[in-house]
């Protein structure tokens, strides 16, 4: 049984600052509920102080998807891996790449491109407080990418690539 | 109200012991403590009132009052010119697609003339603001991979490492814009 | 019993009694300090006359409840060194038994064990206990409460999220069968070694609250300080749960928030490496 103290005036001015101190007031950088993401205000109302169930519940463990877990963060890796050589590639070799190695780096670099800016929305956009526009958000950059490629597919099949046009430009 | 009889006496005990005050003095005190009135709830009731504060309750302080290092700065910088890089590649692509659509081309040979009419100074500086991007997301790309073999990341490491990063990103962007 | 003490906090009730043993404890610890002050003026600083008050500023954060329509603010405060400990706990305490009886904060054992102090002072996560008291008199010392965390009151960060996801990563041994003798899970000299630098976390959440990803996804994100708890437990040779535990962080926000910014281990106040022991879990999970 849980017992409530209900405070007397005698009690309340104890509790106030004693010795006469007059509280200086200055600013404080950033504050408030809503302030959480940088700024950005969720869309989703959260549980009050982030607390779901009571104090001796254990935090909710999501179910297992290796495919956003492990699977993906070892697929991050081997892209960037992979992007070793290939950034090294055109330094060596002379100023544009053969086609198809431009290719190969171009895709590389837009799968490396899309992992990054998807972490960024996890962080930043998360699904929990913006839900729909965090979806919105992830297919916005699927499709994206995708778009992007098709024009990268063009500009390597009927123009000179990524590292030729970074070479030419650099040289103009 | 079933503890109202035990828990004043207690605290009032320690008062007279800490305070040392006479028996006349302490009249007044107990008059005060006679107008606390306790109730007593069920525990659903207090949780109820618990979820009523936390509502109230502000965020402290985070990004703007934590001290300035170079782990997380390096990590912002990182995310930072991330983002920028993709940012061109999605723009060259999106921008070779569909720049014809508005009567543009954005062709190789177009952009190269373009960045050749500007003055040395100027692309000298686009050069640079383009090539430390890369170098540091390069550089410090690497240095996460050596991390993620979990080496290289004790306290020490860190910023040796950190510091070596920014040297040699900025060097190299210098030389690669002086190209 | 638990939100008995939430309440507590939160009311001026706790007052009166915190007062009161933080008074009896520096009336404890008084010779100490003096003991320990005449040991400075002897080696390090040079001799000055005793009545010449060496004043430090300090602006505290602070945050009542009881007025919830109020925004939080900094308060200054002054000290005198010559009259002080030499750590910012004796400095936060001196402030609440002499100046402002109002000042709220978590303490209790103050020699870096229990990790009740932690709070962020000029910027950076650590134990108030284990934090000497900068003597350049021209600077102010700041000091806020952990950041990013839902603040009770002054210096008093919520925990519970940190506890609840403490407890979500079962931190227990967990075993099949005991040996038949009915005696202790026996362990090699190699395998204990492999808990040091793991043991001796006190879960005091400064690393947690150091994180820029627990600050964005502490819902979610199990953060620095729980993530070296649940390496602490896929290390010991004596659990045998190792795949139920790497499967619970199989998902994109328990584990994989983390970016390796590494503010954990530079604030860790034990000198801890809970950067280190994410990675390792990272690495023993790849593919």
């Amino acid at each position: 049984m849980s017992i409530r103290v209900i405070a007397s005036p005698v009690r309340a001015s104890l509790a106030r600052p004693c010795l006469g101190l007059r509280a200086i007031r200055s600013s404080i950088p950033t504050h408030g509920v809503a302030v959480r993401h940088l700024g950005i205000p969720p869309l989703i109302a959260q549980p009050p102080g982030g607390i779901v169930g009571t104090v001796n519940d254990a935090a909710k463990v999501p179910p297992p998807e290796k495919v956003h877990g492990s699977y993906h963060w070892t697929f991050e890796r081997l892209i960037a891996i992979g992007l070793i050589p290939l950034t090294v590639a055109p330094f060596i070799s002379d100023a544009a790449l053969a086609p198809a190695i431009d290719s190969v780096l171009v895709t590389t670099t837009l799968v490396h491109s899309y992992f990054g800016l998807q972490s960024c929305i996890i962080d930043y956009i998360p699904k929990r407080e913006f839900g729909k526009v965090h979806d919105a958000c992830m297919w916005l950059l699927l499709g994206g990418t995708i778009v992007t490629g098709y024009g990268f597919y063009k500009y390597e099949t009927e123009d000179i690539g990524l590292s030729g046009t970074i070479a030419k430009v650099w040289k103009a | 109200m079933a503890s109202l009889a035990v828990r004043p006496a207690t605290r009032l005990s320690v008062v007279a012991r800490s305070s040392r005050m006479s028996g006349r003095q302490l009249i007044p005190l107990i008059i005060a403590r006679r107008s606390l009135s306790t109730q007593s709830i069920t525990p659903a009731e207090a949780n109820e009132i618990l979820v009523k504060q936390r509502a109230n309750r502000p965020t402290s302080p985070h990004l703007a009052i934590y001290k300035p290092q170079i782990t997380w700065y390096l990590s912002g910088l990182h995310r930072l010119t991330g983002v920028t890089l993709a940012a061109g590649v999605y723009a060259l692509g999106l921008g070779y697609l569909f720049a014809p659509v508005f009567g543009y081309s954005l062709t190789s040979t177009a952009i190269a003339s373009a960045f050749g009419a500007l003055p040395v100074a100027l692309k000298f500086g686009f050069k640079t603001l383009a090539a430390f991007p890369f170098t540091f997301h390069a550089y410090n790309g690497v240095r996460h991979l050596v991390w993620d073999t979990a080496s290289q990341l004790t306290n020490k490491a860190v910023v040796r490492t950190g510091f070596t990063v920014m040297g040699l990103s900025a060097v190299t962007s210098l030389v690669l814009a002086l190209m | 019993m638990n939100s008995c003490r939430t309440s507590l906090a939160t009311t001026s009730s706790a007052i009166a009694g915190s007062v009161r043993r933080s008074m009896m404890s520096s009336t404890l610890r008084a010779p100490m300090v003096a003991s320990l002050r005449s040991m400075a003026t002897a080696t390090s600083e040079p001799a000055r006359p005793a009545s010449t008050p060496r004043m430090k500023k300090l602006k505290i954060y602070r945050w009542n409840p009881d007025e919830p329509s109020s925004k939080p603010y900094m308060q200054d405060f002054e000290v005198d060194l010559n009259e002080c400990g030499p750590m910012m706990l004796d400095a936060i305490l001196k402030i609440k038994n002499e100046q402002d009886a109002t000042l709220t904060l978590r303490r209790s054992c103050r020699e870096g064990i229990c990790g009740s102090c932690a709070m962020n002072i000029n910027g950076t996560n650590t134990l108030a206990c284990l934090c000497r008291i900068d003597t350049d008199l021209t600077q102010t010392t700041k000091v806020y409460p952990l950041p990013h965390m839902f603040v009770v009151k002054d210096l008093v960060p919520d925990l519970t999220q940190f506890y609840k996801q403490y407890k979500s990563i079962k931190p227990y041994l967990q075993r099949a069968d005991y040996p038949a003798d009915g005696k202790e899970t026996l362990q090699s000299i190699e395998d204990r070694k492999k808990l040091d630098g793991l043991y001796e976390c006190i879960l005091c959440a400064c690393c947690s609250t150091s994180c820029p990803s627990y600050w964005w996804n502490q819902s979610e994100y199990l953060g620095p300080a729980i993530l070296l708890q649940t390496y602490r437990w896929l290390a010991d040779s004596r659990d045998h749960a190792t795949e139920e535990r790497k499967l619970a962080l199989q998902n994109s926000m328990s584990l994989y928030r983390c970016h390796t910014i590494m503010n954990c281990s530079r604030t860790c106040p034990k000198g801890l490496n809970p950067g280190l022991a994410i990675a390792k879990i990272k690495k023993s999970m790849a593919l």
